[in-house]
């Protein structure tokens, strides 16, 4: 059985479809990433899983029960919203606390206590239970307000970018972390971002959410070489994809001021946005010649910005591999690394 | 060599002069004297200033006037203030929940708010004349003995309460709106998720996050409660035992009575009062925003 399944999803919002047709099913213990640019419809997603909002059209279903129309309370499911929205002027504990209160939870208090202390060595904010909320920095305030989503054992966790406002090195920190919170917890997750490195690093499956429509669902590895969009392809991987145009010519690929690419197959459309990765790029042995407009060095690797027949195409390559700025190459890219999308 | 800020002191000082002459001119001076001539038995029209000493002090504390004056201000300003603040956040609470017709009603609320005192004053003089108002036409029309608003002894300092409290509570409803409205749905949202009881999410996200906001409309109230002048002065004049408050006294103790030396006083004494009120109260404000700012 899944823990979620939502069934042909669809809402509006006045004339502005922010979902359209998503389905979509997570499994029992699943670390779910729904990948995807602003204003993709992901936070909408999220809150119509969680009944903030209804859907106009479509199903959701939880462990199996329909719970389209059931309110936020009665679905058992966390939401973590990228604002933390911690409860002001009470401390870190009562925070942690507030969800055990609820009515239908009678929890003795020495339940509550235990469950409150039990999430803060979790989250190592054991210290920070007597500091009011407002006095915490942004991480440690995430933090809390992840343990208020863990303290009462919900049946799913939802995340709303919850690192997007944390700074990068935190950010990789807390992405560890949680990857392994939510495996120990056996509690499956739907994490919403836009950032394609929590997609890659944290996701069982990746779906790929674009103008409310799910365009492609798979492992991380699948959706990094096998995009099934040129906008997918964009969004995973830092440097991205390179996405080119180019004309076929008889066997060969041209690019858009005429210089050769390389070998085309001759049942290849005549024209065509061929993607390859920066890392497929090889500096020596191609068809025409290409110069080196910048190079940037981050540690295990360089990525150099190429000028190619009139694109610019990002080549990353091992740093002990000498380029310099302003070098004319003969940049190549094996046909076996080309997603051929016709135009 | 001489440093910038030598430099630039004579700049300072024709920035900063004018404010000052005026501050000196218009503050400080009026203040000053008003505390010299608490001390003589000036009088508005002629006379020789005499020092009395503290004689005018002396008959500010046995004076039965100022007494009752001082009690009906503070219960004026209690009642009011009270009754604006509760039903100003009742109504905003409604009005936020979603109105049909939400941007008219907050309009015609608003009106009372816009209009001179004075205005009201005369306004409700009208609504509320024993003989020919509307409110006393209706009661005798349902069959109602009406009673004298305006002319009741133990009626017209609560008609005078009633004025002031329909004039102000859409003053409350409008800074508790704008307290409302900045708090973020997303911690509605999250106690929503997290099963919080309509009342907890009341007294413990809504209350709270509020308060600041709720303590400085209180402030801003109470201090104009405080020198409540121009509602009684149309509606029942300076001298009516039962509505004076300390400001129609001190109006008619210097400019009916023209006595400047013990009016002076008067208002000396009234300063202090009003220092020491401020002061509790904005300690108190600072407590609670340093309290409840958003986490």
């Amino acid at each position: 059985m899944s823990a979620l399944e939502l069934v042909g999803v669809s809402k509006s919002f006045g004339a502005r479809a922010a979902l359209a047709e998503v389905a979509l099913s997570v499994g029992e213990r699943e670390f779910v990433v729904v990948l995807g640019p602003t204003g993709a419809g992901k936070t909408t997603l999220l809150r119509t899983i969680a009944g903030l909002e209804t859907p106009d059209r479509g199903e959701v279903r939880l462990f199996g029960a329909d719970c389209t129309h059931s309110s936020p309370a009665a679905r058992d499911i966390a939401l973590v919203f990228q604002n933390f929205s911690l409860y002001p002027g009470k401390t870190v504990r009562e925070n942690l606390a507030f969800p055990l209160l609820a009515p239908g939870r009678e929890l003795a208090a020495g339940e509550i206590g235990e469950r409150v202390q039990w999430a803060a060595k979790l989250l190592r904010i054991e210290r920070l239970l007597d500091r009011p909320a407002r006095k915490l920095s942004g991480g440690e305030m995430q933090r809390v307000a992840i343990g208020r989503a863990i303290v009462r054992r919900p049946r799913l966790f939802l995340m709303d970018e919850p690192l997007t406002n944390l700074d990068a090195k935190l950010r990789e920190e807390l992405r560890v972390e949680l990857r392994e919170l939510a495996r120990r917890l056996e509690t499956p997750v739907v994490w919403v971002t836009h950032d394609s490195a929590e997609a890659l690093s944290m996701a069982d499956r990746v779906v790929a959410l674009f103008a409310g429509r799910v365009v492609q669902v798979g492992t991380p590895r699948e959706l990094y070489l096998r995009p099934a969009t040129p906008a997918v392809a964009r969004q995973l991987g830092s440097p991205p994809m390179n996405l080119v145009e180019v004309l076929r010519d008889g066997a060969v690929w041209r690019l858009p001021n005429g210089d050769a690419f390389g070998a085309a197959a001759s049942d290849a459309p005549q024209r065509a946005l061929l993607g390859f990765r920066p890392e497929h790029v090889r500096l020596e042995g191609g068809a025409s010649e290409a110069l080196v407009e910048v190079v940037e060095h981050l540690g295990p690797q360089r990525v150099v910005v190429l000028r190619w027949g009139g694109a610019t195409v990002h080549a990353a390559v091992a740093s002990s591999v000498d380029v310099a700025v302003h070098q004319r190459l003969r940049p190549a890219v094996a046909a076996e690394h080309c997603l051929i999308w016709p135009r | 060599m001489t440093s910038t800020a030598q430099r630039t002191r004579p700049l300072a000082w024709a920035l900063v002069g004018p404010t000052l002459a005026l501050l000196v001119a218009f503050n400080v001076f009026p203040l000053v004297y008003n505390i010299a001539s608490s001390f003589t038995n000036a009088e508005l029209i002629g006379g020789e200033w005499r020092s009395v000493g503290g004689a005018n002090y002396a008959r500010v504390f046995e004076d039965e006037l100022f007494a009752g004056a001082l009690r009906r201000t503070a219960l004026f300003v209690l009642c009011a203030v009270t009754l604006e603040l509760l039903l100003g956040f009742a109504l905003a609470l409604s009005l936020q929940r979603g109105v049909p017709g939400k941007q008219a009603v907050l309009t015609v609320l608003l009106v009372p708010m816009m209009l001179s005192p004075a205005v009201m004053g005369l306004y409700w003089n009208l609504v509320l004349n024993g003989n020919y108002g509307v409110v006393n036409q209706a009661l005798s029309g349902l069959g109602f003995d009406p009673p004298q608003w305006l002319t009741d002894r133990d009626l017209k300092f609560w008609s005078i309460l009633l004025i002031d409290v329909w004039m102000w509570t859409p003053f409350m409803m409008l800074i508790a709106l704008a307290g409302l409205n900045a708090i973020p749905a997303s911690i509605y949202e999250a106690a929503q998720i997290d099963r919080a009881r309509p009342w907890k999410v009341f007294t413990r996200i809504t209350l709270p996050m509020c308060a600041p906001v709720l303590g400085l409309a209180v402030l801003f109230r109470a201090t104009d409660a405080l020198k409540q002048f121009d509602l009684v002065m149309a509606v029942t004049g300076p001298n009516d035992a039962a509505t004076q408050t300390l400001s129609t006294l001190l109006y008619q103790v210097v400019f009916r009575d023209g006595s400047v030396g013990l009016g002076a006083a008067f208002s000396c004494v009234i300063l202090v009062l009003v220092i020491a009120l401020a002061t509790v109260f904005t300690r108190y404000i600072d407590r609670l925003q340093s309290k409840d700012v958003l986490a």
